[in-house]
């Protein structure tokens, strides 16, 4: 059963800790009917995922873009200072403490942004948080694990 | 539409909330809700599993993870007959 957030907030944080409980979408609270019936019809016809934020409007198949194994297998071959940030990516860090944590430069953690972006192939770190989250790829606190558990069984 | 889609709308915005119930119900799917007021949404839990949540949230009360967590469990307490646990 699909759990869709409507939101104000476009907060990267907040939407980050969304998909790790495992919520399927989020809805701009500004969202048109039109729009939103091709959300619900989506959400509940397939196994998908679906943001429309920051006017970005991005449909996530699980079979086709989540568990596509070209994606695994690139995310797994990352050299390990993209590991690094992509590991970081999914927290809730934003992109300034990101790169003071790993002591690099804003240039330098673009740079390797870019990188992850481009093997990956997804074109933000939304899609990047929820292909991560949702392959395991990233050690989880056990409570997440476990609410997340219980959801799965909803 | 053949068979209406069943979405429950709940989340502490109340405004966002009301406000996408009233446009789903007028957009022909069948809207329940929780601790939704007025308009025609229920406060009744839907008969069976409703086939997609709504969590409305809003700047101050962000989506916090513990809140969507009990929501969604609630909601799928009340769907399978039960009652809600606050």
């Amino acid at each position: 059963m699909p759990v869709v957030i409507i939101t104000l907030n476009e907060e990267i944080n907040d939407i980050i800790a969304g998909i790790k409980l495992g919520v399927h979408g989020y809805l701009q609270a500004t969202i048109f009917p039109e729009e939103l019936k091709e959300a619900i019809t989506a959400l509940t016809t397939g196994n998908v995922y679906y943001f429309d934020l920051a006017g970005e409007r991005v449909i996530y198949s699980e079979e086709n873009d989540i568990r596509d194994p070209r994606r695994l297998s690139a995310a797994k071959n990352l050299p390990e200072p993209q590991q690094n940030v992509f590991k970081l990516l999914c927290s809730s860090l934003s992109y300034e403490e990101i790169a003071a944590e790993l002591q690099i430069s804003p240039r330098t953690l673009s740079g390797y942004r870019k990188d992850i972006y481009s093997a990956i192939r997804f074109k933000s770190r939304v899609g990047l948080v929820l292909f991560a989250i949702r392959n395991n790829l990233f050690d989880q606190d056990d409570k997440l694990r476990s609410n997340q558990m219980i959801l799965k069984n909803v | 539409m053949e068979s209406k889609t069943s979405i429950f709308v709940t989340g502490q915005q109340r405004l966002l909330r009301e406000g996408f119930s009233h446009m789903l119900s007028w957009m022909g799917y069948e809207v329940s809700g929780l601790s939704s007021t007025n308009f025609s949404v229920s406060d009744q839990p839907p008969s069976g599993l409703p086939q997609l949540i709504l969590i409305a949230t809003s700047a101050e009360n962000r989506n916090e993870p513990e809140t969507i967590f009990v929501v969604t469990k609630n909601i799928s307490i009340c769907a399978s007959g039960h009652h809600y646990a606050q």
